[in-house]
C-alpha cells in the first residue's frame, strides 16, 4: 500500500492547508474609504460637490421629491399665488393642506426634515476636518466659507417650517430645531426658535467673512454674494430691517438684471447674469419625473404638466400691465398657442390649455425634464431691499429700489407718489409677480403673519381649504416633525402640537 | 448488523447506497430488497409504482440526504425531512422550490408568484431574524449553490431534504440557521443497460385567485355623488352640497360612461337616472381584457446506465411557460451529465455537469402604486372607464388597421383621474422586460481509499450564472414618453467551493464509530453594470443601444464578493443501532465581517436512543420506537456585503467629481448566533400502518441584525436616513412539529395512504438595546414579549351611527380636543372619548400574522391502475392586514370601491362599520387600523393529479416499459375569509398589488424505453 501512503500524506498536508491570510479580506469598490476621503481639501472640495448635487437629488425614491426644488413646490402650491387646475395633481394633497405637513408619517414632512439634515450632516463633515486636511489656506476658507453658508441655509429653511414665526417682538422660545453641529452626535432636544436663528447668524456670518476673497467656477457654488444675500433674507424674516438692507445691498452688487429676451427663456439657466445661486443639472445625471421642470415647466411631456399645468391666481395677473415683460408669461385665456404644451413623439399637442397657465418655466430640450433651477436671483435683493426700506420708513428709497427693479421689467413704470399702504401694497405685489413659482409664498405669509385665503381660488377642490387663520395662531402654519424622528431619538426630539 | 457508512453525499452516489433512480427500472421489475438489513433503499418513485408495498413503514429504514453526506433515517439524531421525485414529479413545476410542499412539517412557504419560473419564499422553523435574510441556505449536489434555482430543471431532481435543527446544519456553520435545503440530482444505475425516459407535460395557465368584489359602474356613480356631496356639505350646506355635487361630479369622475348628459347621471336625491345604459359596457373589464390562457409545454428526455465500474445520467429538458398576463414569459432549456467511474480498487471520480438558458418576459408587477403594474391598474382603476377609446356615442375608436386602440385617460371632454395619460395594458404591450440568462456549473470530485475505513474526498463546486436584462420604454405612452428610453444591465455571478474531506470509519463489537474532518473554502462573486439611455431612433429597434441618442444616467458597475473559509468535523458513533452519538464543530471564517469578528466555532452535539430496540421493550404494536436529541449553535450571515466597511459614495455634480457620505459602518457586526434545540420522538405502529415523528423545537437567535434606524437629524443620502446595522436583541421560535404517515386503507386493489403535517410556532422577542426598545415599521411594532410579525395598529371603535364619522380609540399621549378652532377631530359619545382622525388614535397590539396552527396534508389513493394525489397547506389562527381591500374601501375619484362600500354610513341613526363616504376624510376615516385585519384561517390547494399507468404486458407491444398519464391542477383553490385575497402572499400577513398565483391545468405522459 505505498500509493496510498503518499495519498495519506497529501491528504494530511491538503487538510492542514489552510488559505493565505488575506483569503478573507475583501475590500468594497463602490465607496471611498472614510479615512481617505477628507486627508486633502481635494477630498473636501469633493465632499462639497457632493453637497450640490443633493440639491438637485431625487429623494426617498419619489418622484415628486427632487431636493430643494420640491421644497420651492411645496412653498408655492401651499400659498396663494398658484393654483391647481386638476385632482390628479401630485401636489394636490399639499395644496388642500390634506395629510401632507400635518401628517407626522407623510413624505412630505420626512422630506422637508431629513433633506436639510442630509446635507447638514456632510457639511459638518466638511467643517470637522478640512482644517486638519493636506493643502491651501485659500482652499480651506473657500471650503468652510461654502460649509457655513449651506449650514446656516439649511437650518434656516427649516426652521421656518418646523418652528413658530419668528416675531422681533417676542421671546421666540418655543421649540426650533435640534441642532448638530458635528457629524454623529447623540440626540438632542430641540432648541429654541431664538437659539436657532442664533445658530444660523453665527454661521452665516462666518461664511460672509470666509468667502471673502474666493471666486467660484459656477453658480452652483455658494460665494460672499451668496451668503450676504442669505443673511439678507434671515434678517427680513427676524424683522431686523437694517441688516436685510444692508446686506441685500451688498448682495447684489455686481448682478445685473435680466432683460426681457432673457426673461422669457425659460428660467432654466444658470448663467443667467441675475442669477446669484442656482443648482445646474446635465442630461447624464437626469432624475427623470423627479425634476422641478417635470411639474412647474409648461413644456415637458410629464403627466402632470399634461392634465395640470402650473396657474397663477386670477387677482394676482390681473395686477400686470400689459406692457409688463411678466405679463406674457401666463395666458389668461387658455386658448393662446403660442404658449408651449408637451407634444407627443408626432408633435401633436397633448398637453391640456388652461386658463392663466404659465411659461415662466420650461424645459430646453422637451425630450429631458432637467433645467438649472434658481435658488437666489438679484431681483430678490431688490425687493428685500424694498420691503426694507419701507419697514425702516424709507419710503422714497422703497420706491426708488423698487423702480430699479420694476423699470427693468416694465418700461412704462413709473414712480408714483403712494401712501404707505399703497407702497406696501406695491411692494407686496411686486414680490409675488416676481418670485412666483420660485418657492417664496408659503414663507412670505408665515414670516408677514397673513392668513391663507384662497377666497377667489374657484375650483370646486378648492372649497376644501379656502382660509387658514394667522400663522402667530394657527398651529397649521407648523410641519409637524417626521414620526421617524420622534421614534429614533426615543422622544428627545419632540413634536409639535398636533 | 453492519451498516454502509456514506459519509460523504457524492461520494454516497458513488458508492451505490442510494436508490437508483432509473426510470426504467421504475416501471420494471419490482425493487429487490436491500441486501443489508438496517439500510431499507427505497427507491423515490416505488411508492408510486408499488402500492402494494408498505413504504411508509420504511420511513425509518430510508437513507437521507444530509450535511456533506447521506446518513440512515434509522440513525439520525437531528430533524431532517426528504422528499423524493416522485412526490413532484408530477407536478407541472417550473420552479423546483415549489416541489417542496408537503415535505414536513417545518417548512412554510408563500405561495410562488404567477410569473413562470418564480421563487417563493421559504421559511424553516418560524423566523429566526428580523432584518437579517431568513430564507434558508440551498446545497445542490453537496455544495452551497448560489444560483438561481429555476435554471434546476426539476425532472433532473432525485431529492430534496430539508435540515432543520443545529444538529443538522451546524456544519454549514455561519450559513446554517435558517435551516439548510439540500437538492440532490438523479445518476445513473451500475450495472444497467441503457434507460430512456420521455417527459412530456402540457398545461395551459391561468389566473388562481378571481378579483375582490367590486361595485359596478351603476353603482358607482351614485357611491362617488355621494362621496363628493358628503365633502361639500362642510362648506356648502346641505342643499347646495347636492345640487353642485349634481352637476360636478361628472367633473370629478372625468367620465361619463351613460347615454345621458353629464349633469343628468345622478339626480340631486343621490339617485342613478333610471334611463341611464353604459355606452361601452363589453370593455369595463380590465381583469379580462389583461389576462389570457398562458400555455405551458415541459419536456425532458433523459438517459441513465452503467456498467459494473461507471454509470451516468444524462437529460435534455425544454420548457417554455407563459404566463396569464399576456407579457409574463419563460423559456428554458436545460442540460445534466452526470457520470462516476471507479478508476482501480482505491479511486473514485465523478463529474455533474450542468448548464441552461432561459429567456424571461417579466410583467411588472412590482406593487402598489406602480402604474405600468397591471395588477395594481386594472384593479385600482374604477368601473366607469374603459379599456379603450371609445367616442362620445360609445363606439371604439380604431386606429387605421381597424383595430381598438387602448384609452390614455386623457380626452377633451374630461380626463380619468386614475392614472391619466397611462394604461397598464397598452404600456405591456409596448415595453420590455426581458432577462436571458445563462447558468452553467459542476460538481466533481475525487475519492480515494487511503486504508481500510480512511477515505480521503475533495470536491470542488463551481456555478456561474450570467444574466443580460433589458428594460425598454416606450416613447408613445408612460414614463418612456416621448422619446423612448432602455436600460440594460449585465449581471455575473460566479462562485465555487473546494473541500478536502478526510473520514474515517470502524466498526468493532457492535460500536461503529465514523469520524469526518475537513477544511472548505468558498467564494460568490457578483458582477454588475448597467446603463440607460433615452431618445429613441428607430421605432422598431427597441433593445440595441446604439438605437438612441442620449446616455441619460452615468454607466454604473459593481464588483462584490464574499469569501467564507471553514475547518468542518464530525463524530457518529453507535452501538448496536440502539444508542447514537453525533457531534460536529465547524470554525468558520466568514469575510462579510471586519476581521475582529470575523472567526467563530459552531458545534452541535445529539444522541438519539432506539428503545424498541432494547431487549426489554415489547410490544405488540409498536414496530419501532426512537427518542432523540440536539443542541447546537449556527449563525445567520445574511446581512449585506461589505457593511463593516463605512465610506462615501460617489455624487459629482455635473461635471466636477464629487461624493457624498454614504454608509455608517459597524466594525463590531458579526453573524446572528442561533442556539437551536431538538427533543423527538419517532415511532412506527402497527406494522408500519402508522407512522411519524413529533419533535419539540426552540431556537434561540441572539445579536439579532437590525439595520437600526437613525435620526433623521443624524442626516442620510437621498435614499433616507441613516441606519446601522447591528447586533442587537433576542428572540426565540419555538414549537411542535407532527408528521403522521398513515395507510388508512391496504387492499388489494386499492390503497390510501395519508400523510399530516402540522406545525406551531411561537415567536417572541426577547430583548432589544435599550437605546431601541421598539421599531414601529410599517403594520408591525417590535417589541419585547411580541413576535416579529404582531400587527401594531390604530384601535378602530367602528362608526358614529349619529353621522357616519369613523371613531377610534384617542391616543391618551394626545390632548383631547372637541373645540380646536379650525378642526375638531374628537368627540365624546355616551361618556366616551373618540378621535376621528386616526393620526390621533391609540396605537395598540392587535393579533399576530402568525397561525396558531399550519401545515400540510398529502392523500394518496390508488385503484388498480388509477391513482389519485392531492396536496393542501392550511392554516389556522392569525390575521392578515388586507391593504388591497383596504384601499378598495378608501374611497377616492376615480379609484375602484369594494362592495363592501355599500354597508357604508348614510344617514342617522346606520349602524355600520363602514364610515361615510367623504372627499374631505379620506386618510383620516382610513388610517392603517385593525379594521382590516382579516382571519388569516384557509387552506390551499396545491395540487390534484389523477394517473393512470398502462399494464406493463399492454406496453410490451411498443417497447415500452412503462407509461404513465396523469392530469394535474396546480394551485387548484385557496379558501380564505375574502374573496380575492391571497393569504399566502407574505409571511408578514399582508397582501400588494403583486402577481398572483397561477392555477395550471396540465396533462402529462412519462414513457420509459
Amino acid at each position: 500500500m505505498r500509493l496510498n501512503k503518499t495519498f495519506l500524506f497529501i491528504a494530511v498536508f491538503g487538510l492542514l492547508a489552510s488559505c493565505s491570510k488575506s483569503y478573507l479580506e475583501t475590500k468594497a469598490t463602490d465607496r471611498i474609504p472614510e479615512d481617505e476621503a477628507l486627508t486633502t481639501t481635494a477630498g473636501c472640495w469633493k465632499l462639497l460637490n457632493g453637497v450640490h448635487r443633493i440639491m438637485y437629488s431625487s429623494q426617498l425614491g419619489r418622484q415628486d421629491l427632487v431636493g430643494q426644488g420640491s421644497n420651492m413646490m411645496f412653498m408655492d402650491v401651499m400659498g396663494d399665488d398658484i393654483t391647481i387646475s386638476s385632482t390628479t395633481d401630485w401636489f394636490i394633497y399639499p395644496y388642500l393642506w390634506l395629510s401632507s405637513h400635518r401628517n407626522q408619517t407623510s413624505a412630505l414632512v420626512y422630506f422637508n426634515y431629513n433633506f436639510y439634515y442630509e446635507i447638514i450632516n456632510n457639511i459638518n463633515l466638511l467643517i470637522d476636518h478640512v482644517n486638519d486636511a493636506r493643502g491651501s489656506d485659500e482652499d480651506k476658507k473657500a471650503i468652510l466659507g461654502q460649509a457655513y453658508a449651506y449650514r446656516g441655509w439649511a437650518y434656516f429653511q427649516m426652521i421656518q417650517l418646523f418652528g413658530e414665526r419668528y416675531d422681533a417682538a417676542g421671546d421666540n422660545d418655543g421649540p426650533g430645531l435640534r441642532i448638530t453641529l458635528h457629524s454623529q452626535e447623540k440626540a438632542t432636544p430641540r432648541a429654541s426658535v431664538r437659539v436657532v436663528y442664533d445658530q444660523i447668524n453665527a454661521d452665516l456670518d462666518k461664511a460672509i467673512d470666509l468667502l471673502g476673497g474666493y471666486t467660484r467656477t459656477n453658480k452652483s457654488h455658494l460665494d460672499k454674494s451668496v451668503a450676504q444675500g442669505l443673511k439678507a433674507r434671515v434678517a427680513l424674516t427676524q424683522q431686523d430691517y437694517q441688516v436685510a438692507l444692508d446686506m441685500a445691498k451688498a448682495a447684489r452688487t455686481g448682478y445685473t438684471l435680466m432683460d426681457s429676451v432673457t426673461y422669457m427663456s425659460g428660467f432654466n439657466d444658470y448663467n443667467t447674469p441675475e442669477w446669484m445661486w442656482g443648482m445646474h443639472q446635465q442630461e447624464n445625471q437626469t432624475t427623470y419625473f423627479a425634476s422641478f421642470f417635470a411639474y412647474m415647466s409648461c413644456n415637458f411631456p410629464a403627466q402632470n404638466i399634461q392634465t395640470s399645468p402650473r396657474t397663477i391666481v386670477d387677482t394676482l395677473y390681473y395686477l400686470i400691465p400689459s406692457t409688463d415683460v411678466r405679463w406674457q408669461l401666463w395666458d389668461s385665456t387658455g386658448t393662446n398657442h403660442s404658449f408651449p404644451v408637451p407634444l407627443d413623439a408626432d408633435g401633436k399637442e397633448i398637453g391640456a390649455r388652461v386658463k392663466f397657465m404659465q411659461r415662466k418655466f420650461k424645459v430646453k430640450d422637451p425630450a429631458m425634464s432637467i433645467g438649472d433651477v434658481p435658488v437666489m436671483r438679484a431681483a430678490e435683493m431688490y425687493l428685500i431691499e424694498a420691503e426694507a426700506n419701507f419697514y425702516l420708513h424709507n419710503d422714497a428709497a422703497a420706491q426708488q429700489v423698487l423702480y430699479e427693479l420694476v423699470k427693468k421689467r416694465d418700461p412704462a413704470y413709473k414712480i408714483t407718489t403712494k401712501n404707505r399702504d399703497a407702497l406696501e401694497y406695491e411692494i407686496f405685489v411686486q414680490r409675488r409677480i416676481e418670485l412666483w413659482g420660485e418657492g417664496f409664498r408659503f414663507y412670505d405669509l408665515k414670516r408677514l403673519d397673513i392668513p391663507l385665503d384662497r377666497s377667489r381660488h374657484d375650483r370646486a377642490w378648492s372649497s376644501y381649504l379656502k382660509r387658514t387663520g394667522k400663522p402667530s395662531i394657527d398651529e397649521r402654519w407648523q410641519f409637524l416633525i417626521p414620526q421617524a424622528e420622534i421614534d429614533a431619538t426615543h422622544g428627545v426630539v419632540k413634536q409639535n402640537p398636533l | 448488523m453492519k451498516k454502509i457508512l456514506v459519509p460523504l453525499s457524492l461520494a454516497a452516489l458513488v458508492s451505490g447506497v442510494l436508490p437508483a433512480r432509473s426510470h426504467g427500472q421504475t416501471q420494471g421489475a419490482r425493487q429487490t430488497a436491500p441486501k443489508k438489513s438496517d439500510t431499507v433503499v427505497i427507491p423515490p418513485s416505488q411508492r408510486l409504482k408499488n402500492w402494494s408495498d408498505s413504504s411508509t413503514a420504511q420511513t425509518l429504514g430510508d437513507v437521507v440526504v444530509v450535511a456533506y453526506g447521506t446518513q440512515k433515517k434509522a440513525s439520525l439524531t437531528g430533524a431532517v425531512a426528504q422528499i423524493s421525485d416522485s412526490q413532484f414529479a408530477k407536478r407541472p413545476i417550473t420552479n423546483i422550490l415549489d416541489g417542496l410542499t408537503a415535505i414536513g412539517p417545518g417548512l412554510q412557504s408563500t405561495l410562488s408568484s404567477g410569473q413562470p419560473g418564480s421563487t417563493s419564499n421559504l421559511r424553516v422553523r418560524g423566523f429566526g431574524s428580523i432584518s437579517a435574510g431568513s430564507s434558508p441556505l440551498m446545497v445542490v449536489d453537496g455544495m452551497v449553490y448560489d444560483g438561481d434555482p429555476s435554471g434546476i430543471n426539476p425532472a433532473d431532481v432525485a431529492t430534496m431534504s430539508l435540515l432543520m435543527d443545529a444538529a443538522s446544519t451546524a456544519l454549514y456553520g455561519s450559513r446554517g440557521s435558517n435551516g439548510v435545503i439540500v437538492i440532490t440530482t438523479k445518476k445513473g444505475s451500475r450495472g444497467k443497460k441503457t434507460a430512456v425516459q420521455f417527459k412530456m407535460n402540457q398545461g395551459v395557465n391561468v389566473r388562481m385567485l378571481p378579483e375582490y368584489a367590486q361595485v359596478n359602474a351603476y353603482e358607482y356613480y351614485p357611491l362617488m355623488w355621494e362621496y363628493y356631496r358628503n365633502g361639500l356639505v362642510s362648506s356648502q350646506g346641505g342643499y347646495l352640497a347636492n345640487k353642485y355635487a349634481t352637476e360636478g361630479i361628472k367633473e370629478n369622475l372625468g367620465y361619463n360612461p351613460f347615454n345621458v348628459p353629464d349633469d343628468e347621471i345622478v339626480d340631486i336625491n343621490g339617485k342613478l337616472n333610471p334611463n341611464a345604459k353604459l355606452l361601452y359596457a363589453d370593455d369595463l373589464d380590465w381583469e379580462k381584457a389583461g389576462t389570457r390562457k398562458g400555455f405551458r409545454q415541459d419536456y425532458t428526455m433523459s438517459f441513465n446506465g452503467g456498467n459494473e465500474n461507471a454509470d451516468y445520467y444524462a437529460s435534455v429538458g425544454y420548457i417554455t411557460d407563459k404566463g396569464y398576463t399576456p407579457t409574463a414569459d419563460f423559456k428554458r432549456w436545460n442540460g445534466r451529465v452526470n457520470a462516476n467511474a471507479r478508476l482501480n480498487s482505491f479511486i473514485k471520480a465523478g463529474v455533474n455537469v450542468y448548464g441552461s438558458t432561459t429567456n424571461t418576459n417579466q410583467t411588472p408587477a412590482y406593487g402598489s402604486g406602480y402604474i405600468v403594474n397591471p395588477f395594481y391598474f386594472s384593479r385600482t382603476v374604477g368601473p366607469i372607464y374603459p379599456v379603450h377609446a371609445h367616442d362620445p356615442n360609445g363606439a371604439y375608436v380604431l386606429d387605421k388597421n381597424g383595430q381598438h386602440i387602448y384609452d390614455d385617460g386623457i380626452h377633451t371632454n374630461g380626463n380619468r383621474p386614475f392614472s391619466p395619460g397611462r394604461n397598464a395594458l397598452a404600456e405591456g404591450e409596448l415595453n420590455v422586460n426581458y432577462l436571458t440568462g445563462i447558468a452553467m456549473g459542476a460538481r466533481t470530485y475525487v475519492d480515494a481509499t487511503l486504508a481500510k475505513g480512511l477515505k480521503l474526498t475533495t470536491n470542488l463546486g463551481l456555478d456561474q450564472e450570467t444574466t443580460e436584462s433589458y428594460s425598454y420604454l416606450n416613447p408613445t405612452i408612460g414614463d418612456g414618453s416621448p422619446a423612448g428610453s432602455l436600460s440594460r444591465g449585465n449581471a455575473r455571478m460566479k462562485s465555487y467551493s473546494f473541500n478536502q474531506l478526510l473520514n474515517y470509519n470502524k466498526s468493532w463489537d457492535g460500536h461503529s464509530i465514523e469520524a469526518m474532518i475537513g477544511h472548505e473554502n468558498s467564494s460568490r462573486e457578483t458582477i454588475s453594470s448597467n446603463i440607460t439611455v433615452r431618445n429613441q431612433i428607430a421605432p422598431g429597434n427597441k433593445l440595441e443601444l446604439e438605437n438612441y441618442t442620449t446616455v441619460t444616467e452615468a454607466p454604473t458597475s459593481s464588483t462584490v464578493e464574499k469569501r467564507i473559509e471553514g475547518y468542518l468535523s464530525r463524530i457518529n458513533y453507535d452501538y448496536s443501532n440502539i444508542y447514537y452519538l453525533s457531534a460536529s464543530l465547524r470554525r468558520d471564517g466568514n469575510s462579510l465581517f471586519a476581521a475582529s469578528k470575523r472567526w467563530y466555532n459552531f458545534g452541535t452535539v445529539s444522541g438519539a436512543w432506539r428503545i424498541s430496540k432494547e431487549d426489554f421493550f415489547h410490544s405488540s404494536f409498536v414496530n419501532d420506537l426512537k427518542l432523540k436529541a440536539s443542541y447546537g449553535s449556527v449563525g445567520n450571515d445574511n446581512v449585506g456585503t461589505y457593511v463593516y466597511q463605512s465610506g462615501y459614495m460617489v455624487n459629482n455634480n455635473a461635471q466636477e467629481p464629487g461624493y457624498i457620505y454614504g454608509l455608517i459602518a459597524n466594525k463590531d457586526l458579526t453573524w446572528e448566533s442561533n442556539r437551536s434545540m431538538n427533543i423527538g420522538v419517532e415511532f412506527s405502529l402497527f406494522k408500519g400502518r402508522i407512522s411519524g415523528n413529533i419533535d419539540v423545537y426552540n431556537r434561540i437567535t441572539s445579536g439579532l441584525i437590525f439595520n437600526v434606524p437613525q435620526p433623521l437629524s443624524g442626516g442620510g443620502t437621498p435614499s433616507g436616513a441613516f441606519s446601522i446595522w447591528m447586533n442587537v436583541g433576542n428572540l426565540y421560535n419555538r414549537g411542535v412539529e407532527l408528521t403522521l404517515n398513515t395507510e388508512v386503507i391496504k387492499g388489494r386493489n386499492f390503497n390510501w395512504d395519508f400523510t399530516l403535517n402540522a406545525m406551531t410556532v411561537k415567536n417572541k422577542i426577547t430583548s432589544m438595546p435599550e437605546s431601541i426598545k421598539e421599531i414601529i415599521s410599517g403594520t408591525k411594532k417590535l417589541e419585547v414579549g411580541h413576535s416579529i410579525y404582531d400587527f401594531y395598529l390604530y384601535s378602530w371603535k367602528g362608526v358614529d351611527p349619529a353621522n357616519g364619522d369613523a371613531l377610534y380609540e384617542l391616543d391618551d399621549k394626545i390632548a383631547y380636543e372637541d373645540n380646536a378652532p379650525y378642526d375638531d377631530p374628537d368627540k365624546t359619545i355616551k361618556g366616551v372619548r373618540y378621535t376621528t382622525a386616526s393620526a390621533r388614535a391609540k396605537r395598540d397590539y392587535q393579533g399576530s400574522a402568525i397561525p396558531d396552527l399550519q401545515g400540510s396534508f398529502r392523500s394518496d389513493m390508488r385503484y388498480k391502475n388509477f391513482s389519485l394525489n392531492l396536496v393542501c397547506t392550511y392554516q389556522i389562527g392569525g390575521k392578515t392586514y388586507d391593504g388591497v381591500y383596504a384601499s378598495m374601501m378608501t374611497p377616492s375619484f376615480g379609484n375602484s370601491l369594494s362592495k363592501d362600500i355599500l354597508k357604508r354610513w348614510q344617514a342617522t341613526g346606520d349602524q355600520t362599520d363602514v364610515p361615510r363616504m367623504d372627499y374631505l376624510k379620506g386618510a383620516g376615516f382610513a388610517g392603517s387600523s385593525n379594521r382590516w385585519l382579516v382571519s388569516a384561517t384557509s387552506l390551499t390547494v396545491n395540487s390534484i393529479n389523477l394517473g393512470y399507468d398502462f399494464n406493463r404486458a399492454a406496453l410490451q407491444r411498443l417497447h415500452l416499459s412503462g407509461l404513465q398519464t396523469y392530469l394535474s391542477v396546480e394551485n387548484a383553490y385557496q379558501f380564505s375569509a375574502r374573496k380575492g385575497m391571497n393569504v399566502l402572499q407574505t409571511f408578514s400577513g399582508t397582501t400588494g398589488d403583486v402577481y398572483l398565483p397561477r392555477r395550471v391545468y396540465s396533462l402529462g405522459v412519462i414513457a420509459n424505453l
